[in-house]
């Protein structure tokens, strides 16, 4: 596979907590504009292994490149300027701004201080807003403050804040986790509208929805390689089936 | 040389004494109890009024020090620490205001000062305690010299070490406290009466700041601002040692008491602080989480 | 007809504030201009810990070492210049403590009549004594940033770390006494000139060089809350690792604003040391760093303006208090139970209430 077109390569990745190895030899390949998903049990490893790719957790052997760049245990921050987005399990925004400002803060074009000490009445896209807060069902909650947003609604906003920012390669822990049926369809047209022009990785457990969405899954188990495939090839694998023998297969 | 190594231990235990209630408040509550140090005054004049009004000797003092810090720290968790479960940062300024109150209790006699009255231990002014017989002739043992009230206060803190390990890890209450500083919903979830089992460590934690207050009555002069410094020192040491670290704390305070003890000695009691402060930043440096961090990642 | 927003009514309350400030020289005599400039310093001090507390997330519990640090350095320079340091006898300028502490047969010259004085004779210029009140908070706050924010210390034990070092502070300025005056402080100084020019701290002038001051501070903070900057920083006091996830050194924010917060601080104590006509230690007192935050707890920690009104308007309260003994000790108590009950039912301060209020206001006229 040529270099260009792969977005993330990961190669040989573990972390060692204590003597206790969290994640073991580790690698993946994901294409450009690839929607994939990772699934496998609590406790799989599915959680650290995106710490370790934002540069929340320091990985203790292998390597993590963004396209032709390397990333392994770089500061989350560069990381993040380099083009990772991460969305968490549990939803993270600023609550005492408004959604505007949120958004505001996520699509700045400079980090640094210096560059950042003039007004905010420039550099505000308003059009670019608008479309990505239509994209996320939050068109009439501009100056509502992020605390007062719905259970479900939270999440939207997080989402924004990162397609906002057009990141290369886009992370997602379990985006649905405690929505409605009706919140998580309306999740799942924003991810299928965001396919194509976004790599996205989605750790999920909702197997209708990574139906929906799924080009392609990697199953990890006791933080190690299991299998990768179409979801009719997981489906049918042994390993994976004997993995989740007693849980009465996926559904 | 000897004898450096010996103050240097008994400042490290009164610093054990102090850390080992804000550690475990701290660790499993995460309650930030910026009274503690009056919390140690208090006791240091519990004994001073027990001595002038009950005949009560030092010893007869670590009791009911404890029994009444303990119910201060009820009074205080009841009232002011419970309204901010959800906003535990606040907790710091909080028992700010509460220590002020404190001090202030003290200096005004309990409002008693307004109506002329003056109750004698209290009052802004200092006041002394005096030791058992017991505990003021040094004896010799071969060839050392042995000061027995510093080696009864080391005895202290190690009993009440033990007596800390004893109770978190080897009774039922323990376990709720070490289940609750893992994961507090987790515990709820388990059935653990978490208001009650904080009510109670903070309660612990408070009749602790007492008996410290009881130890340091008998070397340093009371006053109400005594303990104003000892929170400091006091959480120095939890960050030294590690969050909810029992070892940690006493671990640290052996090392922060012998490097204050040593450079004292050579030089004087306010560089031997500086030394010592520059210590702890130094290990925060090279390990943020301090040295014996049980929360993993 | 103009509506009538939100913003506009922040508007109106600053031009009032200001406005009242400087008209009072119309109203007051000498001697109550020269406390109330007392109460415009404390209201600077109010500024800083706001930007640091209320919009950094960064809580202060030491803000008396920027403030000690920078009356010191000035206060240096003024004492260096009075007539009595200059009356020592010796080619240069010498602080009469130093003479007192002499050894019997020490060289009568600022550079060796203890083996600290050498690091006097820069203050003999009085720019650099200008220039240190601000740099040496700044240095101090840039190294706590970049040493101790950097590891991703919770925000407690950063707390507790700048409380360890104003005591420390306070035991170490006392203790070197033949450098800083010990106990003492610096006493006997010098008035603060420019181009010539003195200002007698029991003038009009040396009033609107604080108030103007003032005005200066409180104008360029909120232009900094209001800058791209200001809205990350909040962003980052709201949820650090978000702001890091997307893209934002964290660490390097809070140690600017820090390092502003600081160069404020030093500021104010620059302008006390005029106004007061002296640098004590006790500008290091606990007490002191403490009766800061609960200004800026009362008047609203996340207002800048709040914060200023707070400061200046209890310590005018605590002061006019502090006539009779008891009553000290009380006001002392007044306070602390009321910081009890601020934290617990109004976290927002006054300001907070004020705002709401406001809010409230514009909206009842159809504007929001």
């Amino acid at each position: 596979m040529k270099a260009k077109n792969r977005d993330l390569y990961i190669d040989g990745l573990g972390v060692n907590f204590s003597g206790f190895q969290a994640v073991n030899n580790f690698s993946m390949v994901v294409k450009h504009g690839e929607m994939r998903v990772l699934l496998g049990a609590n406790g799989a490893g599915k959680t650290t292994l995106m710490d370790m790719i934002c540069g929340k957790t320091q990985s203790t052997a292998g390597r993590i490149f963004l396209g032709d760049k390397e990333i392994t245990n770089k500061p989350p921050h560069l990381i993040a300027r380099m083009g990772i987005g991460r969305k968490f399990q549990i939803p993270s925004v600023f609550k005492e701004l408004s959604v505007l400002q949120n958004l505001s803060v996520a699509a700045m074009q400079e980090s640094t201080v210096l560059a950042n000490l003039g007004s905010m009445k420039r550099r505000v896209d308003h059009e670019r807003m608008k479309e990505v807060m239509s994209m996320t069902n939050l068109e009439n909650k501009a100056h509502e403050l992020a605390e007062n947003l719905s259970h479900g609604e939270t999440p939207w906003l997080e989402l924004a804040m990162l397609i906002i920012r057009k990141p290369q390669v886009i992370l997602l822990d379990e985006p649905t986790a405690g929505m409605t049926a009706d919140e998580t369809l309306k999740t799942s047209r924003i991810m299928n509208n965001l396919k194509g022009q976004h790599t996205i990785i989605a750790v999920e457990h909702d197997m209708a929805f990574v139906r929906e969405i799924a080009d392609k899954i990697t199953v990890m188990h006791q933080g190690e390689f299991l299998a990768e495939g179409h979801i009719s090839d997981i489906e049918n694998n042994q390993a994976v089936k004997d993995a989740y023998l007693g849980s009465g297969g996926i559904h | 040389m000897l004898d450096t190594v010996f103050i240097g231990l008994s400042i490290g235990s009164i610093l054990l004494l102090v850390a080992l209630g804000l550690s475990i408040v701290y660790g499993s509550m995460g309650v930030i109890n910026m009274a503690h140090g009056e919390l140690v005054m208090m006791g240091a004049y519990t004994t001073v009024i027990a001595q002038t009004y009950l005949g009560f000797n030092l010893f007869a003092a670590i009791p009911l020090a404890f029994i009444v810090c303990a119910g201060l720290g009820l009074l205080i968790e009841r009232l002011v620490i419970r309204r901010l479960y959800n906003r535990l940062f606040d907790t710091l300024l909080a028992t700010w205001g509460v220590a002020i109150l404190l001090q202030q209790a003290i200096r005004l006699e309990f409002g008693l000062s307004f109506f002329g009255i003056h109750i004698e231990g209290l009052g802004p002014g200092l006041q002394s305690v005096t030791l058992p017989e017991i505990m003021t002739e040094s004896f010799t043992v071969g060839e050392f010299v042995i000061q027995p009230y510093r080696t009864f206060i080391i005895l202290v803190s190690a009993l009440l070490a033990v007596l800390t390990w004893f109770l978190m890890y080897r009774t039922r209450i323990g376990q709720q406290v070490r289940a609750i500083m893992r994961n507090p919903d987790m515990a709820a979830a388990c059935g653990i009466d978490v208001k009650k089992v904080n009510a109670l460590t903070f309660a612990y934690g408070a009749g602790l700041a007492g008996v410290a207050g009881v130890m340091m009555s008998g070397f340093k002069t009371v006053m109400p601002d005594m303990g104003s410094s000892l929170v400091v020192d006091g959480f120095l040491v939890v960050v030294v040692g590690g969050v909810g670290s029992l070892v940690g704390s006493i671990v640290a305070s052996g090392i922060l008491g012998q490097l204050n003890g040593v450079v004292a000695f050579f030089s004087n009691d306010i560089i031997a602080r500086a030394v010592v402060f520059a210590a702890v930043i130094a290990i925060i440096i090279w390990r943020p989480r301090g040295l014996f961090n049980y929360k993993g990642r | 007809m103009m509506k009538l927003t939100y913003s506009h009514l922040k508007v109106v309350v600053y031009v009032v504030f200001i406005a009242i400030i400087l008209s009072l020289p119309l109203f007051l005599d000498e001697f109550w201009l020269n406390r109330t400039a007392k109460y415009l310093i404390y209201g600077m001090l109010g500024v800083a810990i706001s930007l640091s507390w209320g919009y950094a997330g960064i809580l202060n519990l030491g803000q008396g070492l920027f403030f000690g640090a920078g009356a010191y350095m000035l206060g240096m320079s003024l004492k260096l210049a009075s007539p009595t340091s200059l009356e020592q006898g010796g080619q240069t300028p010498i602080p009469d403590f130093m003479m007192w502490n002499a050894e019997p047969n020490a060289v009568v010259d600022l550079c060796c009549i203890n083996h600290v004085s050498f690091l006097w004779m820069p203050f003999q210029s009085q720019s650099f004594g200008i220039f240190m009140a601000i740099a040496l908070p700044v240095l101090i706050a840039w190294l706590i940033g970049t040493i101790i924010f950097r590891k991703g210390i919770a925000g407690v034990f950063i707390s507790i770390i700048t409380l360890a070092m104003v005591l420390l502070a306070r035991l170490l300025v006392v203790d070197a006494q033949s450098f800083t005056g010990g106990f003492n402080g610096l006493t006997d100084l010098a008035w603060f000139k420019i181009n010539g020019y003195e200002f007698d701290p029991y003038t009009v002038s040396t009033y609107y060089l604080v108030a103007i001051s003032l005005v200066i501070v409180l104008l360029i903070t909120r232009v900094l809350i209001n800058s791209r900057a200001g809205l990350i920083l909040q962003a980052i006091r709201d949820d650090q690792n978000r702001a890091k996830y997307l893209g934002f050194d964290a660490a390097s924010y809070q140690t600017f604003f820090f390092c502003v917060s600081a160069a404020i601080s030093g500021f104010a104590g620059m302008l006390y040391v005029i106004t007061a006509e002296f640098a004590s230690p006790t500008f290091m007192d606990l007490s002191f760093s403490i009766a800061i935050v609960i200004w800026a707890a009362v008047g609203g920690r996340a207002s800048i303006l709040g914060a200023c009104i707070g400061a200046i308007s209890i310590s005018m309260l605590g002061a006019s208090v502090s006539e009779n003994e008891l009553f000290v000790e009380s006001w002392q108590a007044i306070l602390g139970l009321f910081f009890v009950l601020v934290v617990l039912y109004m976290p927002k301060g006054l300001a907070g209430i004020a705002h709401g209020i406001c809010r409230k206001l514009t909206v009842n006229r159809g504007e929001g």
